[in-house]
């Protein structure tokens, strides 16, 4: 996966965006793999998902990468 | 270009009885830190970095963490340093210290947006991002 892929949708200019995660590490890699700007990270109320990561802009995956882990779960 | 950017407040700003690491009580002036790999530019004097809010009436433990809104702070950024590695190998390739200074300026607040899952949630792993997916199919997520 390419460092800062222009295929996923990141408009810096707009709002925010929110994600769920496991851990705090989990925000910086997300950042990092996606060339995103990460300006909080939240602690959340669950066993799994513990942290939420707030990044600068709207991030936002294309709709063929839902179809591909799609495929991929099942050629599992 | 990976840079850590730390918000700092400057000489002699109001309310620094409350800057506190919560892990050890110390006081400290850091105000906000980020971590940016976009393509974006490092903030210039005048950048305010957004701020966020716990509207206690508004807190759901379901869809929010500590926070429930966001706004421009009232912090300005009033001076900008930057600092190379001397050796361009570590996780940074440069630290910027923002000085800021207080000026209030009663910004709107906005509500957080949408908590949004994806397999990056479970550092790649499917077989958790499935369980997960399976576990939760009656709550509210915005599945990307």
């Amino acid at each position: 996966m390419p460092k800062n892929p222009k295929w996923l949708r990141y408009d810096p200019d707009e709002d925010k965006s929110r994600h769920a995660a496991a851990d705090p590490d989990c925000c910086e890699e997300m950042e990092e793999k996606y060339g995103w700007k990460l300006i909080e990270i939240d602690k959340i109320e669950g066993q799994i998902l513990k942290v939420d990561c707030v990044f600068q802009g709207k991030t936002e995956f294309p709709d063929w990468y839902k179809e591909l882990e799609r495929e991929d779960d099942e050629d599992a | 270009m990976h840079k850590w950017i730390v918000f700092r407040a400057d000489k002699r700003q109001p309310g620094w009885e409350k800057r506190k690491f919560q892990h050890t009580q110390s006081l400290t002036k850091i105000l906000a830190e980020h971590f940016d790999s976009s393509d974006g530019p490092i903030p210039e004097v005048g950048y305010r970095p957004p701020e966020f809010v716990r509207v206690e009436a508004e807190h759901d433990p379901d869809r929010h963490g500590y926070n429930t809104h966001y706004r421009t702070s009232d912090w300005e950024v009033a001076r900008v340093e930057t600092y190379t590695p001397d050796i361009p190998i570590g996780e940074f390739d440069i630290v910027v210290i923002c000085y800021c200074q207080y000026s209030p300026i009663d910004a709107p607040l906005k509500p957080m947006p949408e908590r949004q899952v994806s397999i990056d949630s479970f550092r790649g792993d499917k077989e958790a991002y499935q369980r997960w997916l399976e576990s939760q199919k009656s709550k509210e997520y915005t599945e990307v």
